[in-house]
């Protein structure tokens, strides 16, 4: 890659990574991981950067990566997940827990398809075709997966008492 | 969600997310493992070529040693069907069929990295797996029993033979999209999956025996027919309580390879499998097995450790004990909201024999 490509990456990088480890903090609950997550998005993004710099929307590019590969992540490290009825019950530690570790654990708690449309339409502002762009399905899907995220969210015990 | 209710999650997501320091970007590190991305894909294409050589010259397969299939069982009398697409189907469906008369079509959309599979509108659309040999499989549920799975195949393998646990046999053969094959098929949550066999031209290449568990068939290693296997053993490796709620991880080891169960009563469950199929030889411990949405994370040591110290964002320590499952040793940590940020490995008699920063699960 020429020096005028590499330059134009690192400023692509630079202004976009603390949005994207917040984005992989979102889905993970984990700082480390969503670094990991960042730094892996950006490696894809140079590796096919002749392809990324002339896209449509980068940003949606190297988002869309993250979402995968954290997707990708629970297929490699644990094969499956398979989603229950009922979840753990955190009424007992909730009130010992500050604000933002009972939200990341109540988000922790939605199914990845949920928590990732919570995240990127109610913290990154994105449309639901933008959202579903990303997600890799239909609009009307994001739509439910957020109506059905966003309804066990406000029905988390954890979140009793809150502003939900 | 009233507009009100909206706003004030966005601003709760707003204080949560925005509230993450960051670190400065590492681009330099992002070029370097893009770079090697890049290698990595021209050294991948120059092997490609050369199997596809290697198999138009006639180099013979991996000869079938005369393993022996488990019986059939009795179980209830499913009905299940996997068929290919007939002619004039329209691009992208890869196979159809039924469970008990329920018809399901599977059809692939999508392209590049971005390939997703559907199986009609009971079933979640899945993202398919990354090829690999003999196949990459995802699956999900319906929800009312029934288990879809699609298979991304590799290039060698022909067709593959699937023995379900009634004895009944369905031959799979991969079809094309946009130049990746695939496979797809489902199965009722009660009819278990005995054996699934990669073909090549008349010899079997490879085949797995999945770990199953609540009815999902994980398909985790892949044996030549002449390859042993793991022997059977089952241990629990960890519990605890996490946020008042109790959790057990118990590890099954066998033909499968090692996978990991952790339980949360009274319904709460994740399950995990690991490629290992030999004891952990180095002293580093590390990672067998995540559970990035799960309570717990569980991770291998080498045979001669015996507890772990883990020393908590908080504070605190919590010793943790390592537990071995036909010589392969496991421990098993509570991934609360406190972060993991060292770890002190101990033999038996207490003497220290490694040290390392982070969680050593991770």
């Amino acid at each position: 890659m020429d020096a005028k490509a590499d330059e134009e990456f690192s400023e692509f990088m630079q202004g976009r990574w603390a949005q994207l480890v917040r984005l992989g903090y979102g889905l993970t609950g984990d700082l480390q991981l969503a670094e990991d997550l960042a730094q892996t998005a950006f490696a894809r993004a140079y590796a096919s950067w002749s392809r990324v710099r002339k896209a449509d929307d980068p940003d949606a590019y190297v988002r869309r990566i993250v979402v995968n590969a954290n997707r990708d992540r629970f297929r490699k490290t644990r094969v499956s997940e398979l989603l229950t009825d009922s979840m753990p019950n955190l009424a007992a530690s909730a009130d010992r827990r500050d604000d933002r570790a009972v939200l990341i654990e109540a988000l922790l708690q939605l199914s990845y398809g949920q928590r990732a449309a919570v995240v990127l339409r109610y913290w990154l502002d994105m449309s639901e075709t933008q959202t579903a762009a990303v997600l890799g399905c239909s609009v009307g899907n994001v739509k439910s997966q957020a109506a059905r995220g966003l309804a066990k969210l406000r029905a988390s015990v954890a979140l009793e008492g809150g502003v939900l | 969600m009233s507009i009100q209710e909206e706003r004030e999650l966005r601003e709760r997501l707003g204080g949560l997310l925005d509230g993450i320091e960051t670190g400065p970007a590492p681009v330099a590190t992002a070029v370097r493992r893009g770079a090697g991305i890049r290698m990595r894909r021209w050294v991948s294409a120059g092997v490609g070529v050369a199997v596809v050589i290697g198999a138009a010259a006639g180099i013979p397969a991996v000869l079938h040693s005369g393993r022996t299939l488990p019986p059939a069982s009795k179980l209830r009398p499913y009905s299940v069907t996997v068929s290919a697409p007939g002619k004039g189907a329209r691009p992208g469906v890869i196979a159809t069929g039924s469970v008990d008369g329920k018809r399901w079509q599977a059809t692939v959309s999508g392209t590049g990295a971005d390939v997703a599979a559907r199986f009609g509108a009971r079933f979640p659309i899945m993202p398919v797996a990354p090829v690999e040999n003999p196949a990459g499989f995802v699956s999900s549920g319906d929800g009312a029993g029934d288990l879809a799975y699609v298979g991304t195949v590799a290039a060698q393998v022909r067709d593959f033979t699937l023995l379900l646990a009634n004895g009944k046999v369905i031959v799979l053969h991969p079809q094309v999209w946009q130049g990746q094959r695939y496979i797809a098929f489902v199965l009722p949550v009660g009819l278990g999956v005995s054996e699934l066999a990669a073909n090549g031209s008349g010899v079997v290449l490879s085949y797995a025996v999945p770990f199953s568990y609540r009815g999902e068939a994980i398909f985790n290693v892949w044996l030549r027919p002449d390859q042993p296997s793991l022997p059977r053993a089952t241990g629990r490796i960890g519990s605890g309580v996490v946020g008042g709620q109790h959790w057990s991880a118990v590890a099954y080891a066998g033909i499968w390879g090692i996978c990991v169960v952790v339980t949360t009563p009274p319904s709460g469950w994740t399950s995990g499998c690991s490629q290992v199929s030999t004891p952990v030889r180095a002293l580093s411990l590390r990672q067998a097995f995540m559970f990035g949405s799960g309570p717990v994370d569980v991770g291998q040591a080498r045979s001669d450790v015996a507890y772990l110290r883990l020393q908590m964002s908080g504070g605190s320590t919590v010793r943790t004990p390592v537990v071995s499952v036909d010589g392969t040793s496991y421990f098993a940590v509570a991934n609360s909201a406190k972060r993991i940020v060292g770890w002190a490995a101990y033999s038996a008699n207490g003497t220290l024999l490694g040290s390392g920063l982070g969680n050593p699960a991770a």
